[in-house]
């Protein structure tokens, strides 16, 4: 709900569409700061919501972001993967699948929430941004505890890290930032085409087979090329990496990718920003 | 456009087109999306596709402090997307809103409000969203909880509660916020009565400090409460004016000029009923103590009504009543025989008549109409529309819609 103390303001047809990427991006902050209290409460709410009624109860929220990280934990122990590049298999698929499933989240996540939430957003003025940051809370859960089990296997196969791992967080922002503008400019395609979404899942049912997830990259062919423009490739090698041998290999295209994700990120907010009225009630 | 000194809200050709083709609807949003990456601005409308309609169209007005606008208009005129326009959660196709100030909206009932969490939560929580720190509700939480009397409810998720206690804390908090500007759909006959009436009282409370936008179906609540009013028709405005006029035309509408009198007649009795099975041979009308039938009389003159009719059985609790209503609709009074102290025992198969007598008729000069209705206790066995009744005058003024015998006396005379 508007509230602007001592000015006026003006709704019009063009509204918003004269705001840079910057005064977007403001605007998006300061709507999710405001909105910090409700936000919290839907993330419990979410929360709450993937154990209702069942017997087991919050046990279910733990285990079933650690079901795929289990599989192919097995699977590994199992000799279905030789260890990759110096590392334990175990380590290395858990470690890629977790990154995997925080960058997919991140792209999903405001594509589902536009989807579900837009028309409700209109009736609660509960803007899609905060229910956006909402999902991310769970995503970040869900990727916490799966960190959790990446530390158990890190520990069990002693496949330890290199201090330079301290440096993770940094090499993953621009990931972040890319993966969460692509979902927002998805997020506000899909309104206009709906084919958007099933789109995006198929792309990433194949993905997580050609990003370094679970085999690692090709060195050489038309994959390796391939590889250079696949950000899900470039981020998960450069983590990696950081990681298990303290440096990142292609730097170049880290940086590449790192500039090509600032400025995904900021185009995408000021979409999301011009977008959200128009879009809102469409279903 | 330039907003005047003391006015607070400018509304200049506001046009919100909709699709009943959502393909439609899609096809302009890619148009304008693309537009968009492109950095052009939105494209003007110059030609309307099919299954697009004008929700909204060419709606201008403006508002000055202190002022209140009624919008009035049937289902699907447009009102509830005015005032989403107004309140920002949509954008116009054309047009422009200029708001001064701040202003907060009562649209849907579950606005801003966690369902799952407690009122005493929400009320911190929606003041979180119309800007509100911790400390600057917690200065006015008291207000709301007194004005809202949701008492320990206060505690409980809102998901517990009905929606009369959910409009009473939504609005609370809203007038507990002082906005210059408030905009309120037909929210407030959600409530019971004296909650409505409490309501209604704070927005005049209010009407110094803010402007109000108010759209209703209840035509008394837009009479009482506003300046002005405008009546929506298929989007436009059909009329701006003062409320009484308003209403007229809006009524006007409501009964096309070709049935008007028998329709709105039909809505103000309401569904006639007979049970042929259980009664036969009704018969009533207006009469005078002579028993001859009349459709006018004189005010202060004793008004009769002859009933008569025949049952098959023997009612175990037989109840004769008259509502009367004036011709605008408003309930004037019932004659019933419930008041009588004796029981109404009727022989079964024998045709009996009744005479009701009103003397002194209070009711002011105007026409009257009336129903006859014969119940079984709570079963009604015949409900039938009396002749029209014109009551004329006998002076030259008067005041409402009856005049009771009064006189004034002075008592006290204060001399210097």
């Amino acid at each position: 709900m508007p509230h602007e103390e001592n000015r006026t303001r003006i709704i019009r047809p063009d509204s918003r569409m004269t705001e840079g990427s910057m005064q977007a991006i403001r605007h998006l902050l300061s709507e999710i700061w405001t909105f910090r209290s409700h936000i919290k409460i839907v993330f419990k709410e979410q929360f709450r919501a993937a154990y209702a009624g069942t017997g087991l109860g919050l046990f279910w929220n733990y285990v079933l972001p650690l079901v795929p990280l289990t599989v192919y934990w097995f699977l590994s122990k199992v000799r279905v993967f030789p260890n990759f590049e110096g590392v334990d298999s175990a380590t290395f698929l858990t470690f890629g699948v977790t990154l995997w499933f925080l960058f997919i989240g991140c792209v999903q996540t405001p594509i589902q929430v536009v989807q579900s939430r837009n028309k409700e957003a209109m009736k609660t003025s509960f803007p899609l941004s905060a229910s956006i940051v909402a999902g991310f809370a769970t995503l970040l859960f869900d990727t916490l505890v799966r960190c959790a089990l990446v530390t158990i296997v890190v520990a069990t196969t002693q496949s330890w890290p290199t201090w330079q791992s301290l440096m993770l967080p940094v090499a993953l922002f621009p990931a972040l930032l890319l993966f969460i503008g692509v979902g927002l400019f998805l997020g506000i395609l899909n309104v206009i085409y709906n084919d958007v979404s099933r789109i995006v899942n198929i792309v990433l049912q194949y993905g997580i087979f050609v990003s370094g997830v679970i085999f690692p990259l090709y060195d050489t062919g038309l994959l390796s090329t391939m590889n250079l423009f696949n950000p899900f490739a470039v981020f998960i090698d450069a983590c990696r990496a950081i990681v298990f041998q303290g440096a990142i290999e292609n730097f170049s295209a880290y940086l590449a990718m790192t500039g090509i994700a600032l400025i995904m990120f900021v185009l995408s907010c000021r979409a999301f920003f011009i977008m959200e009225y128009r879009i809102r009630g469409i279903t | 456009m330039l907003m005047q000194t003391d006015t607070v809200l400018e509304v200049e050709r506001l046009s919100k087109l909709y699709s009943r083709a959502l393909g439609v609807t899609r096809q302009r949003l890619a148009v304008t999306f693309g537009r968009m990456l492109l950095g052009w601005t939105p494209k003007p409308l110059d030609n309307i596709q099919k299954g697009e309609f004008w929700s909204l169209k060419d709606v201008s007005f403006s508002l000055k402090r202190g002022e209140a606008l009624g919008v009035i208009g049937f289902n699907g005129a447009g009102k509830t997307t005015l005032l989403r326009l107004l309140a920002g959660q949509l954008l116009p196709d054309e047009g422009e809103v200029r708001i001064l100030g701040n202003s907060a909206a009562m649209i849907d009932l579950t606005a801003g409000f966690q369902m799952t969490a407690s009122g005493e939560r929400n009320i911190f929580l929606r003041g979180a969203m119309l800007g509100r720190s911790k400390e600057e509700m917690a200065v006015t939480y008291d207000e709301i909880l007194d004005f809202a009397e949701l008492g320990d409810a206060i505690e409980a998720p809102v998901s517990t509660y009905s929606s009369g206690m959910l409009m009473r804390l939504a609005f609370s908090i809203m007038v507990a916020m002082r906005p210059d500007m408030l905009f309120i759909d037909e929210i407030l006959s959600v409530g019971d009565f004296r909650f409505r009436q409490k309501c209604l009282s704070r927005i005049r409370e209010m009407r110094d400090q803010a402007a109000f936008v108010l759209v209703s179906h209840s035509m008394s609540n837009i009479k009482l409460f506003c300046d002005r009013a405008i009546v929506l028709h298929e989007g436009r405005v059909a009329f701006e004016g003062v409320p009484e006029e308003a209403i007229r035309i809006y009524e006007e509408m409501k009964f096309p000029q070709a049935v008007s009198q028998e329709a709105k007649r039909s809505e103000i009795l309401q569904p006639q009923f007979h049970n042929e099975k259980v009664v036969e041979q009704v018969e009533h009308y207006w009469c005078n103590a002579d028993g001859q039938p009349i459709s006018e009389i004189r005010s202060g003159e004793a008004l009769y009504l002859k009933a008569s009719f025949k049952t098959n059985h023997r009612p175990r609790n037989l109840i004769l009543g008259v509502p009367v209503w004036t011709e605008e609709g408003g309930y004037v009074t019932g004659f019933s025989t419930e008041l009588q102290d004796e029981p109404m025992n009727i022989t079964p198969e024998q045709r009996t008549t009744f005479l009701l007598k009103i003397p002194n008729l209070s009711f002011n000069p105007g026409v009257y109409l009336s129903n006859f209705g014969i119940a079984d206790g709570p079963e009604f066995l015949y409900r039938g529309d009396n002749p029209t009744l014109t009551v004329l005058t006998v002076q030259a003024r008067f005041w409402g819609m009856v005049t009771l015998p009064h006189s004034w006396r002075m008592l006290i005379c204060n001399e210097e």
